[in-house]
């Protein structure tokens, strides 16, 4: 008897690992002093526009910016002193960095001009705007096509391109070879994708449980789906091996329902934050994939400059809240497997790891038996931990915005930009006035918070202070999720299979099926 | 707790389809993110040959073993040179290098009487009045890249002291090496 | 043949100058140890070899007539940092070397040299600086000498000769030759002899005191002693090029002198060496004036009606620039923090191109943003006016104090390496 090999039942099926890698690679990269060179959140809509091919606009925009730069650099490698001589990629030092450019060489060639929130090209053929914000994702795109292509091909393009790119029509011919040279690329890496059997085999299994044309999603038949897939399938590679993925896949069935059914009504346009100064948060990223009103995890906006800048989550609080925060209203729906793949699936990932470095027999084994699953009232608890400490956040912040500005510029207020996204925060604190108490308790917050941003010194820093006003509601709409998440909880507590006999059984189900799919092999 | 579904009609059916196929590579893509060995990213390798970052071992190891980076950081290098001095002539190959010559400047390599284990290599600039480079990098069939910060100009002249067993002058020796004057 | 060894000293302690060694190389360079160490004052020893200023060449060669281009290798025992001190000794070497005499390592010698000097054009001997702490360092090889009853001879420029009373147990030579020393080893033909040599007197007691370094073949940019001047409505604060010291005549105490003796009469002393002062004034080398004072200025930003802070620090907003007069010396006027976007700082480094390398050193508290572009790192050649920014903190709870440094040299600047000129101002920001 053995372990099963590893590779057989870790790996999902079409993964391109040369994709991923090159993704991860620029997800990676980090800046001179060892910090992220691009935002999060970038890395994560460069993921998208690159799997989901939808990264031509961004292609013509990225041309359009390489003859920006060309226009105003200096040296033979002018376009990539300003790609990749950038440090850490954020828009306010792509604005510096162009600003400085044209200060001390002026424009090289006409039709170029640097305006509050970015670049206004001026073409025989008409004009073209590039937000500053914006350029942090090109610059990441750019970055990665490189690592696709090679640094020669995409050279020559530029080169060419910026040799007679006096009309649109010249750029767009470059970004027309630089799409076609990442088609070609794509065509060999992206993963083979089993969306399609993925989709089959969630509607199949869904009708079965239903003569009409109306079905039904829950925590229980996600896990009998589970394990009808894989139980008893040991060898198989199954496109849901993982409970985590399962689930997902279900989170993602059901949005794109919810996208598909109502695609023709809603708006494309839906602004994700402000594009102050900086123009940090751009909403072309998305290239419209979401419509108005669809859920967007409000983590995403704390992995955005400038509230990246803030620690607002250390990584066991973000890592413990990623997914129910990424699955948002659904986790109301769908509690139980929100709960399932935090504890069970963790102890799934964990088997997949030891299994991949070939840890020992008994560890496995251990890992087999579910040994260190976190038992759901502890779970709940430790959700209960992220909620208070979301709210004592929520209270530093408060101080930060609430606080008396005794600057000289009475002409704006940099705590509350006034195009700031301070939905949930501005009606909360408007006139900024606080009762003591509170005002006392923000700010007892705020010094017992001993994390990046959270002193006196980083709040004379104006981004700091942006970021701030960004983050605050992220961090209302995050805790307010939490708290609706946390009262189903209480509610499944009080039921009378409560969630210690729900774990108490799950246990054995897991138990079950993971000797199954990775155990010993008669 | 349930959810309740009317399932479209086929038509919005492979809308409903195309969603769930982006969500879902998106998803396992982000999934296998965490999961994979990220390598050398451009900007490291830019960092690198434009002087911006002078060692990393990570990155010269990288290039032994990955020909689609060694050919990045070549295409770069000759890009942003300011001399590049190719592959000797096959012709020569029987004998150690003495002499690489460019449009811009000669590399003359010569042993010390004094010290016979010790080379010179000198560098001279036919322009003397130009600026002078300040990095020499050496980059080897296999990928190798050896780099060597040079001293200032004299007179149009740089002129450095190396032992006759020191890998870059091993590389500027060998006719199978580009030589990169930054 | 005798062997003479030659030392430098250093403050470090002596350095013997182990080997000349004719290379098929383009520069002259000094190694140590053998080894491919080159000192970085490999440069100035590649100049005071070269015809047709450098003065070795024209002293011993020509070489390499008919050949390749070649220089000289000199091998020494240890680091010779910077200075000219090491001319003097050095130009002796070229000079025992031309007749194979030069000593090697493990040779045993006639004598040993500790000589110490600046050397110009015409051979003429300059005065240096640190001989006590030069002398001090060598103690261990002046007690082995003295243990092991060798000859070792001290030559110094005579303006230099009062520091080397620290020590009673030896005679020390002043010179304001280096033919005075080839005199001594013999190595001048006799229509090189002066018309007239005295033996030196006792050390005078109104010998000028020792200047801190410094000669003719200085360089404009060689500037070690430092003076702030101060153009009070111009607030620009600069450093000086070190003024030029005159260096007094040696006074020749006529009671002290033996009688004259002609220079075809000069022999190397068996066992104590002659000392020699040539009864002229050292002439006061003039130096040229600077075509270039680089400039440190400093400016306050602030926001121009109807703009603001922001607008200067995130857009494109010209600021209103107020020059910073200083108040003494290198302090400058205080600024209050009501309305201070930033600073600017300004270094006018001339039409010519140099290193320069700044520091903004806080000592209290921080500006927002502050920094330095990669041409104030000392590594890139640059000219003209260099400006950078450093915006401040909109409200202060206590003064913000600084100091700017601004170090400006021929070469790269690293370490201390380089010779720099420096510029400074000190400021403060009050609540």
């Amino acid at each position: 008897m053995e372990i099963v090999e590893a590779t057989r039942h870790v790996l999902e099926a079409g993964k391109s690992s040369e994709l991923t890698a090159l993704l991860a690679t620029v997800a990676d990269a980090t800046a001179m002093d060892g910090e992220p060179r691009f935002a999060t959140k970038i890395s994560r809509d460069l993921a998208r526009a690159v799997v989901c091919r939808k990264y031509s606009r961004g292609v013509l925009q990225l041309c359009h910016l390489v003859n920006a730069v060309d226009a105003c650099g200096t040296g033979k490698d002018r376009w990539e002193r300003f790609f990749f001589g950038l440090d850490k990629v954020r828009g306010t030092s792509i604005r510096a960095w162009l600003n400085e450019a044209v200060n001390q060489n002026d424009w090289r060639r006409p039709g170029f001009e640097i305006s509050v929130d970015g670049l206004h090209m001026t073409y025989s053929d008409g004009d073209f705007v590039l937000g500053f914000g914006r350029m942090s994702f090109l610059t990441a795109l750019l970055e990665t096509v490189i690592g696709m292509v090679g640094y020669e091909p995409v050279d020559k393009i530029f080169a060419q391109m910026t040799k007679h790119a006096t009309d649109q029509d010249e750029v767009k011919d470059a970004a027309n070879a630089l799409n076609r040279l990442i088609y070609d690329w794509l065509r060999d890496h992206l993963p083979g994708t089993h969306a399609a059997e993925k989709f089959e085999a969630i509607v199949a299994y869904l009708k079965t449980s239903s003569d009409s044309g109306s079905v039904q999603v829950s925590d229980e038949n996600i896990l009998q789906f589970w394990l009808q897939q894989n139980n008893g399938h040991a060898d198989a590679i199954s496109d849901f091996r993982t409970y985590r993925s399962a689930v997902g896949s279900f989170v993602d069935f059901l949005r794109a329902i919810e996208t598909g059914s109502t695609q023709s009504m809603v708006s494309y346009a839906r602004p994700l934050g402000t594009d102050r100064d900086a123009g940090e948060i751009d909403p072309m990223v998305l290239e419209g994939d979401d419509p108005a009103g669809a859920w967007q995890t409000p983590l995403a906006l704390l992995d955005s400059p400038p509230a990246d800048a803030i620690k607002f989550l250390n990584k066991r609080e973000r890592e413990g809240l990623d997914f129910l925060m990424d699955c948002g209203p659904l986790a109301i729906d769908l509690p139980l497997s929100i709960m399932r793949s935090e504890v069970f699936g963790s102890v799934q990932a964990r088997i997949t790891q030891a299994l991949r470095r070939k840890a020992g027999n008994n560890v496995v084994q251990d890992l087999l038996g579910c040994a260190d699953a976190e038992p759901y009232a502890e779970r709940t608890l430790r959700f209960h931990d992220y909620e208070q400490h979301l709210l004592r956040v929520q209270k530093a912040v408060l101080h930060v915005l609430t606080r008396e500005d005794p600057g000289p510029d009475t002409d704006q207020d940099p705590d509350l930009p006034e195009d700031a996204d301070t939905t949930n925060v501005v009606p909360l604190f408007a006139g900024k006035t606080l009762p003591d108490g509170a005002r006392e308790q923000s700010l007892a917050a705020f010094k017992d918070l001993n994390r990046r941003g959270f002193s006196e010194d980083d709040l004379e820093d104006p981004n700091i202070r942006e970021g701030f006003s960004i983050g605050a509601g992220a961090l209302v709409l995050a805790r307010d999720h939490l708290a609706d998440y946390l009262v189903v909880l209480a509610r499944l507590q009080s039921d009378d299979d409560d969630l210690e006999q729900v774990f108490s059984t799950d246990l054995q189900v897991f138990q079950s099926l993971f000797t199954v799919m990775y155990g010993e092999k008669e | 707790m349930t959810i309740q579904i009317n399932l479209p009609d086929d038509q919005s059916m492979a809308t409903v389809q195309e969603h769930f196929a982006d969500e879902d590579n998106v998803r396992q893509t982000l999934t296998a993110m965490r999961e994979a060995e990220p390598t050398i990213a451009f900007s490291r390798l830019w960092r690198f040959a434009s002087g911006e970052v002078t060692h990393d071992a990570d990155l010269l190891t990288a290039l032994r073993h990955d020909s689609k980076l060694a050919a990045d950081v070549n295409a770069l290098l000759q890009k942003i040179s300011w001399s590049h001095l190719p592959q000797a002539a096959a012709a020569s190959t029987d004998e150690d290098l003495r002499l690489r010559e460019t449009d811009l400047c000669a590399i003359r390599i010569e042993s010390s009487r004094a010290e016979p284990d010790q080379v010179y290599v000198i560098i001279e600039l036919k322009d003397a009045e130009a600026n002078a480079p300040r990095t020499l990098i050496t980059s080897a069939a296999g990928g190798t890249l050896e780099r060597l910060e040079l001293p200032a100009a004299q007179g149009g002249v740089i002129q450095v002291l190396l032992q006759h067993d020191d890998a870059v002058l091993i590389a500027l020796r060998d006719h199978g090496t580009e030589v990169f004057l930054r | 043949m005798s062997l003479v060894r030659v030392f430098i000293p250093t403050t470090e302690g002596p350095v013997a100058i182990e080997r000349i060694t004719r290379e098929p190389a383009a520069q002259s360079a000094i190694c140590v140890k053998r080894t491919t160490r080159v000192l970085p004052i490999s440069a100035a020893y590649d100049a005071f070899v070269r015809a047709p200023s450098g003065v070795i060449e024209r002293e011993f060669g020509p070489w390499d007539v008919s050949g390749p281009r070649g220089a000289f290798r000199l091998d020494v025992s240890g680091p010779i940092t910077d200075g000219e001190s090491w001319q003097l000794g050095v130009f002796i070497a070229h000079a025992l070397a031309a007749e194979n005499r030069l000593a090697g390592p493990d040779d045993e010698v006639a004598e040993a040299l500790w000589i110490t000097g600046a050397l110009d054009s015409d051979l003429g001997v300059g005065a240096v600086g640190h001989v006590a702490e030069k002398l001090h360092a060598s103690a261990d090889l002046i007690d082995q000498h003295i243990k092991e009853g060798t000859a070792l001879r001290f030559f110094v420029p005579d303006t230099n000769l009062k520091s080397m009373t620290a020590r009673e147990d030896i005679e020390s030579t002043a010179v304001t030759s280096a033919k005075d020393i080839q005199r001594h080893l013999n190595l001048l033909d006799e229509a090189d002899a002066p018309a007239s040599v005295i033996p030196a007197p006792p050390i005078p007691a109104n010998a000028a005191p020792e200047p801190q370094s410094g000669n003719g073949l200085r360089t404009l940019f060689t500037v070690l002693g430092i003076s702030i001047l101060v153009a009070g409505a111009g607030a620009f604060i600069y450093f000086d090029q070190q003024p030029i010291k005159t260096v007094p005549p040696i006074v020749v105490k006529e009671k002290s002198a033996p009688e004259p003796v002609k220079a075809a009469q000069v022999k190397p002393a068996p066992k104590a060496a002659p000392k020699v002062v040539v009864a002229k004034p050292v002439t006061a080398k003039v130096k040229p004036a600077p075509a270039h004072v680089p400039t440190l200025k400093v400016y306050e930003l602030r926001a121009a009606a109807g703009s603001s802070c922001a607008a200067i620090q995130f857009s494109d907003a010209k600021p209103v620039k107020r020059a910073l007069g200083p108040v003494s010396g290198d302090q400058l006027a205080d600024s209050n923090v009501a309305g201070l976007c930033g600073l600017e700082f300004e270094v006018a480094v001339g039409p010519e191109d140099r290193f320069v390398s700044a520091a903004v050193n806080l000592t209290r508290g921080r500006f927002v943003r502050n920094r330095l572009p990669e041409t104030l790192k000392g590594n890139l050649a640059t000219k003209g006016n260099l400006r950078w920014r450093a915006h401040v903190p909109k409200r202060l709870k206590r003064p913000v104090r600084y100091n700017i440094s601004v170090s400006i040299s021929k070469t790269p600047i690293s370490g201390l390496a380089a010779q720099t000129q420096t510029l400074t101002a000190r400021h403060r920001i009050l609540p």
